[in-house]
């Protein structure tokens, strides 16, 4: 698992070099369009694109290799390796379960996007159905502001909000089936 | 600011926009005070009686009627510094150009605002698949019979006898030729839909200029390219842009107004001489004027679909700047759904040249630690890494260099019979 984060890490680091490059490119030599010769106004939706690009990314990259900090930690004092051991542990368990609870959900969304649906707006669709439903369960984070100020934001952030509230008490299994230094 | 700050007396904001009258009282309360100094409108709330500025002269030839008899020309646009609530209950004084910069600097939208509106094509009710009365059909978007409306329009409001269509209506023009996003979506997150990028635009650019321009009103002059006929004269040579190096003074308040993409109306403030040179406050009353003729000649009206107001934002001294896109949706029912996306990024030099250093640093860290990753698959094989133990691997974090405090992951030998409930035991310890 440590290994796939590694290689993660190479690839989304390679994503943000490019992209890094394309960015200055553009911000350092707009484009000026035709309404820009005419008009006056610059549009600047590619530097936008870019920053929003390369910030997303950037924050993965960030994210995945503060999340190794675990390794290292498990290394310096083993206790500490009890959550990536318990999760590597629960994994098909939480697959399975995922994939149950994903049914599960996906049915109450459109139970509520057919029943209410058509006066609430929060219900209009099935996947802001989802959303709302997603909220309810996983905490009223304020999901408009989230998306308002970044819309790449807000899908990460709902996935992470649901892997943590889907992660299950880990100590007792661990007690009772302590993992094997190759799993740790 | 923008989506934060009450528009009536209702305290509704920009989230409780609801109609689309709304929407302009929104823009007069919220959106141009706003942009302009984060000011109230002196006295009354919005300085706009139509017919003062107007851009959309029939013949373009028109000149702008500040002394018009009974309905004298009020600066609206004054310091803080009056009487009453937030100081400007009168009796406040007009910035000079130089204080005008120090606001933009501040919160710099010389790059312009642009207004842009998809429509739904009117349709037949077969094709909205749906009974209308009269037959016509507006359809919702990306619903059934949904295209997007291309044809010119507008309403005049000056010449209302005989419904006479609009002298020089509003035009659509494509993503391209704006050199605009190609999908535009939103951020509401009960929509989340993606619209086109063409369509009817609408600019607002305020500038500095070293050179009084004339007020003026037509198909602007292009550097390069012999006009046809009388033109707006160009104002890129006048334009003061932001610079490191001041190599022109900025003497002049002037914005350039456009609601079609082709014609433009460009005025500067000619200061007055009588008060020390401070500005007369026409570009914000034009500013207001031409919001409130886009209302007057009917912008919103049942075939809109989305209004975006997008403005590239920048502040001067942090070298960062920012876009922000309001977004409008209108549903086929008539309601008014508000959204807004902000992005911010940094636009210094010496910030851009960090980051071309520092991605460069992390370049060089990812290609050594993969090459460590690489000779340590070649050295024990693939199937070996992939199941590796992470106190085994090559490590690509600061335990690099604690290379001592890594334990040898090898398979522990089977302890004799006597010895099994000590091992469990130091696993457990381990644990």
């Amino acid at each position: 698992m440590w290994n796939l984060m590694d290689w993660t890490v190479y690839s989304l680091y390679a994503f943000v070099f490019l992209r890094s490059k394309t960015y200055v490119e553009h911000v350092r030599n707009p484009v000026c369009g035709g309404i820009c010769t005419t008009i006056g106004f610059l549009d600047d939706h590619v530097q936008v694109e870019d920053a929003r690009s390369l910030k997303f990314s950037l924050a993965l990259c960030v994210c995945v290799q503060l999340l190794k900090i675990m390794k290292i930690s498990a290394i310096l004092v083993p206790k500490m390796g009890l959550t990536p051991s318990v999760l590597k542990k629960a994994l098909p368990d939480m697959i399975f379960f995922s994939f149950v609870f994903a049914v599960s959900l996906f049915a109450f969304s459109n139970m509520l996007f057919i029943q209410l649906g058509t006066g609430m707006k929060e219900f209009s669709t099935q996947f802001t159905s989802l959303i709302t439903l997603g909220r309810a369960l996983f905490g009223d984070f304020d999901m408009t502001e989230v998306i308002s100020n970044s819309p790449n934001c807000a899908s990460s952030l709902h996935l992470a909000l649901l892997g943590r509230s889907l992660r299950p008490p880990g100590p007792t299994q661990r007690l009772a089936s302590p993992p094997s230094p190759s799993t740790n | 600011m923008n989506s934060a700050n009450v528009f009536d007396g209702d305290l509704n904001k920009f989230f409780t926009i609801r109609r689309p009258a709304d929407i302009w009282q929104w823009g007069n309360a919220v959106l141009w005070p706003g942009l302009l100094g984060n000011l109230g409108p002196e006295n009354s709330q919005q300085q706009d009686e139509g017919g003062r500025f107007q851009s959309w002269q029939p013949d373009m030839a028109g000149t702008t009627n500040l002394t018009r008899p009974g309905s004298p020309f009020y600066n609206n646009d004054l310091l803080p510094d009056g009487e009453g609530y937030l100081g400007t209950g009168g009796g406040g004084t007009p910035p000079t150009v130089a204080e005008v910069v120090d606001r933009m600097n501040q919160f710099d939208w010389t790059d312009g605002l642009r207004i842009l509106q998809v429509r739904a094509a009117p349709t037949s009710a077969e094709s909205c698949g749906s009974a209308t009365i009269g037959g016509k059909c507006y359809p919702e978007m990306g619903r059934d019979g949904y295209n997007d409306d291309t044809a010119p329009f507008g309403f005049n409001w000056t010449h209302k006898e005989g419904n006479a269509p609009l002298s020089y209506p509003f035009l659509w023009h494509s993503a391209v030729e704006m050199g605009s996003a190609p999908f535009i979506s939103s951020s509401a997150p009960s929509s989340h839909r993606e619209f086109s990028g063409d369509g009817y635009a609408s600019f607002v650019i305020p500038f500095f200029s070293d050179e009084y321009l004339p007020d003026q009103r037509g198909k602007p002059c292009v550097s390069g390219r012999t006009a046809s006929g009388p033109c707006v004269r160009d104002f890129t040579p006048h334009r003061i842009m932001r610079a490191k190096a001041l190599t022109r003074v900025p003497r002049y308040f002037c914005v350039r107004l456009s609601w079609d993409a082709e014609h433009v109306h460009q005025l500067c403030d000619p200061n007055d001489p009588n008060n020390n040179n401070r500005t007369t406050g026409i570009v914000r009353g034009a500013t207001v004027e031409f919001w409130n003729d886009m209302r007057r000649a009917q912008y919103v009206d049942p075939a809109t679909r989305m209004l975006e107001v997008r403005v590239p934002l920048a502040s001067n001294p942090a070298g960062v700047r920012s876009t922000a896109r309001l977004m409008f949706e209108f549903t086929s029912t008539g309601g008014v759904l508000p959204s807004y996306d902000t992005m911010t990024r940094v636009a210094k030099d010496s910030s851009l040249d960090d980051l071309e250093f520092l991605v460069l640093i992390g370049l060089a860290f990812c290609i050594y630690f993969g090459a460590m990753e690489i000779f340590e698959i070649i050295s024990i094989g693939i199937s070996r890494y992939a199941a590796a133990a992470p106190l085994l691997q090559a490590p690509s974090t600061p335990s690099i260099t604690l290379p001592l405090l890594q334990r040898p992951a090898l398979p522990m030998p089977e302890a004799p019979p006597r010895y099994r409930l000590f091992t469990a035991t130091s696993r457990i310890c381990g644990t």
